[in-house]
């Protein structure tokens, strides 16, 4: 423990109706949120206590997972007990999940951490593939065969260097009956045939 | 995290490459990638005489990481010429390949180098649909004897599902020109306007950067906006290595 105090004082199971929603609790659960925790949860089960003050009564951590709980039908929930003033308390509160969210992110591990999991919870795919984004952390690159599925046979033709010429309307009606006259499968043909013939 | 930059014979030949290293990164040395600088050359109506960029390269290639042939877009056969030049005079340069060129022309250097260089796809970056089934035709011919570095390859779709082993552009740094700023967010490298700049504060907060101080990026403060660009290309990078651990971004930049 070194020179930090241990402020657990025990542990146990408490009754979902006895747990007191602290009223400085100042986090708020989105949907995503929800479904996220729901998956972890249906996919593993508890790992973690929700935390309660013993002093005063009110739960430190894990407003959601008590809802969710008591949602699912539960009527107990596995909870850790503290013991803090107030003060202490509040402290506690506001900086619990911010400490955690200041964390930094190895994304190669993070990589293959994600490789290591393999659930068809459809929550948690949703999650990890959130964290993923956000994380900018991806999985490999796509293969060529499929790039090329997607996008085609190159054509050559594209990248013909375009010429653009003004001319009168009698040029342009001269060039165009030019070009119906001459043989050929296509402009192209019919071009080469016209500049090989003007060569002659 | 290195810094990688491209560097042109065009605007540095008469530059002292090693005090520019010097005033530039505080001694710590940068990735270089030299090319002719040759289609800006063109450009201005000026030619690049080979021979002189190869005594440019003899004089300042122990700097580089890499430095690619003297090309000429639409004319394979001078290219080629040049590549030859160079090797002449004990040089390594990157052959250079270009959109529309015969690929028999790729067909060799795959068989000869292992390191080539895509160019002519800057007026393409724009057609994913044009230019990638030509991207990926490269690819698949090089297989595994060849990396390719993509000159000008900016458009994101066309960088972030390839096998790419570098690439470089300019128009990263050139946003603020345009009342834009490029910036890396949502897993994505792009040209954002002020007013939906307001969407990426996170993101720009994550790049070392205040909403306030990408919007004035994008009202003329090209320092800034440089900063930032930086910034979002070296994150860009990182993201992309995820997938391709070998991948690298140059950024011209020190031209003017």
């Amino acid at each position: 423990m070194g020179r930090f105090k241990n402020r657990i004082i025990g542990s146990g199971e408490e009754p979902l109706d006895q747990i007191l929603f602290n009223p400085r609790n100042w986090r708020v659960h989105p949907l995503n949120q929800q479904n996220a925790l729901k998956g972890v949860l249906d996919e593993v089960g508890w790992v973690q206590e929700v935390i309660v003050n013993q002093r005063t009564g009110n739960l430190i951590d894990g407003h959601l997972r008590c809802q969710l709980a008591a949602r699912e039908g539960a009527k107990t929930i596995p909870v850790k007990y503290v013991d803090l003033s107030e003060e202490e308390e509040a402290l506690v509160l506001a900086t619990l999940d911010p400490i955690g969210a200041m964390a930094a992110t190895d994304k190669q591990k993070l990589d293959e951490l994600f490789q290591a999991i393999n659930s068809d919870n459809e929550n948690v795919q949703k999650m990890i593939a959130e964290i993923a984004e956000k994380e900018g952390v991806l999985g490999d690159l796509p293969t060529l065969d499929d790039l090329e599925s997607k996008f085609g046979e190159p054509n050559e033709r594209d990248f013909w260097p375009v010429v653009r010429v003004q001319v009168s309307p009698d040029t342009f009606a001269k060039f165009t009956g030019l070009m119906a006259s001459t043989p050929g499968a296509n402009e192209a043909e019919k071009f080469d045939a016209i500049i090989s013939g003007a060569n002659q | 995290m290195t810094t990688r930059i491209l560097l042109s014979y065009w605007y540095h030949k008469n530059t002292d490459i090693e005090k520019l290293i010097k005033d530039n990164f505080a001694g710590v040395k940068p990735d270089i990638f030299a090319d002719s600088g040759g289609f800006s050359a063109m450009t201005q109506g000026a030619q690049i005489d080979v021979c002189k960029y190869g005594e440019w390269v003899n004089k300042w290639g122990h700097l580089f990481t890499a430095y690619s042939n003297l090309d000429e877009i639409g004319n394979a056969i001078k290219t080629l010429e040049n590549q030859n030049t160079l090797e002449q005079m004990g040089l390594s340069p990157l052959p250079v390949f270009h959109v529309g060129e015969d690929w028999g022309y790729l067909k060799n250097y795959v068989g000869k180098y292992q390191y080539i260089a895509l160019g002519g796809m800057v007026p393409y970056m724009r057609y994913t649909k044009k230019i990638m089934p030509w991207i990926i035709k490269a690819f698949k011919l090089a297989g595994d004897k060849s990396v390719f570095h993509g000159f000008g390859a900016t458009s994101w779709e066309v960088i972030k599902d390839l096998p790419w082993y570098s690439v470089d552009s300019t128009t990263w740094m050139a946003g603020h020109r345009y009342g834009a700023q490029f910036v890396f967010a949502k897993g994505r490298l792009f040209q954002a306007r002020a007013n939906v700049l307001r969407k990426y504060v996170t993101d720009l907060n994550l790049l070392g950067f205040t909403l306030k101080e990408a919007i004035s990026a994008t009202q003329g403060n090209m320092e800034l906006s440089k900063q930032i660009a930086c910034a979002s290309v070296a994150k860009a990078e990182e993201y992309l290595q995820i997938k391709n651990p070998d991948f690298r971004i140059y950024m011209a930049g020190l031209e003017s």
